[in-house]
């Protein structure tokens, strides 16, 4: 059935509709007629009769029914599973019919064939094998054509068109698109633990590993009380995913630190977000450095060095003192 | 029953005032009727055709309309009744 809108129809002139009328495959191989009609708000209807004589089909195919799973959204890099259904209205079989599924812009499309037999009963109906259809992981998200089409008969085809919304990938995520990667990172350090002296700098080696899946911009920060000052190398780090970069914390300890153990408060923040923290600790030795830079110990090696090279002088003088004295005595005798 | 005759032929004259009245109303007139682009015969004419069609086909059909004395808000429909499923 089709109908006009309403149109009006001035005094005297002759206005000309179309109407498209479609012959239902319902219909039995009889006569029938069409009617046309013209009708306005309350008076009788203009009607004028076509007869028609309905004939079947010699090759009739049409999609009967397609359906896609899961559904009519799918996530780049996943398949779209599409299970049609074909409907043989026509007196002859029809083999080898090609069942595309096909996304144009991407370039994606999967092929069946299959045969569908005429039926006395003037339908015939035929499962297709079902179709995985590729969806490529490199898919910009947005809408898709996804275009059916069962060519048959050589010549003829049918066709459905759907639209297809492409998700973003989990693989390839798209900036701005979708859920924000999450952003992770590992740290290794080592030592975790030095001695140092008061005064004197212990460098910590910490390696920032990128382990989530977008590239990142990592700040270190590291964290002392009064008894050390701290200075990282590479205070902001960007890492592509999966890859690794080694900083160095170098972390000097006051003239007048107390002795003992001390801790280093070392953090990695990705925005605002803190990612990993590591304490790190370092033993102050328990013996101050002199002012001249030299310990009680050492000075105490250094004198102990100094009376041994003064006995070893007195000695020798001694020793030759002695030799001198006895050659002098065997002169007298002769 | 010559009574009879009388109320009678004064029904079909008040039934023809009514649809003399309506077609004034309408004015309307089928001027031409085209099926896929040719001239038929329609049922009412002298030599009414019979179209053979394949079922699954769309029949284009194209009419003209003259309104004596103009007409508003009219709209045309057509429609193969008749099987199952037609509504």
């Amino acid at each position: 059935m089709d109908s006009t809108p309403l149109f009006d129809i001035a005094a005297g002139t002759t206005k000309y509709v179309t109407l498209n009328v479609n012959v239902p495959r319902q219909l039995d191989e009889d006569n029938y007629w069409l009617r046309v009609r013209v009708l306005d708000k309350n008076t009788p209807a203009l009607e004028l009769t076509v007869p028609l004589a309905v004939e079947p089909s010699r090759n009739g195919l049409s999609l009967a029914d397609v359906s896609f799973s899961p559904g009519l959204s799918v996530k780049a890099g996943r398949s779209l599973l599409t299970t049609v259904l074909l409907e043989n209205f026509g007196k002859r079989d029809q083999n080898d019919v090609k069942v595309t599924v096909s996304v144009p812009e991407l370039g994606a499309s999967v092929v069946e064939y299959v045969d569908v037999d005429a039926s006395p009963d003037k339908v015939d109906y035929e499962d297709v094998p079902e179709m995985f259809l590729a969806i490529p992981a490199t898919a910009q998200p947005g809408d898709y054509e996804v275009k059916v089409t069962a060519e048959f008969d050589h010549y003829d085809s049918t066709s459905k068109s759907f639209t297809l919304h492409v998700l973003p990938s989990d693989l390839f995520p798209v900036p701005g698109v979708g859920p924000a990667p999450e952003a992770k990172v590992v740290l290794a350090v080592g030592p975790e633990s030095q001695n140092v002296a008061a005064g004197k700098t212990a460098t910590y080696a910490v390696a920032l590993s990128n382990e989530g899946s977008a590239s990142k911009a990592f700040s270190v920060e590291a964290v002392t009380g009064d008894w050390a000052t701290a200075k990282v190398s590479d205070s902001l780090v960007v890492l592509d995913a999966g890859k690794s970069k080694v900083v160095y914390v170098d972390v000097t300890a006051a003239k007048d630190a107390a002795p003992g153990e001390h801790m280093v408060s070392l953090t990695v923040k990705s925005g605002d977000d803190v990612l990993a923290t590591e304490t790190l600790t370092a033993t102050v030795l328990g013996t101050p450095a002199g002012p001249a830079g030299v310990g009680l110990r050492n000075g105490l090696e250094i004198a102990l060095i100094i009376l041994v090279v003064l006995l070893v002088i007195i000695g020798l003088i001694i020793g030759f003192s002695r030799m001198k004295k006895d050659n002098g005595e065997g002169q007298t005798y002769y | 029953m010559k009574r009879l005759q009388g109320l009678a032929l004064v029904m079909l004259m008040i039934l023809s005032a009514v649809m003399v009245s309506a077609l004034d109303a309408t004015n309307l007139r089928f001027d031409s009727v085209r099926v896929n682009g040719d001239f038929v015969n329609v049922v009412g004419t002298a030599t009414p055709e019979v179209l053979a069609v394949e079922e699954g086909q769309t029949i284009e059909v194209r009419v003209g309309l003259v309104a004596v004395s103009g007409a508003s808000n009219v709209e045309v429909e057509a429609k193969v009744g008749g099987f199952e499923y037609s509504k």
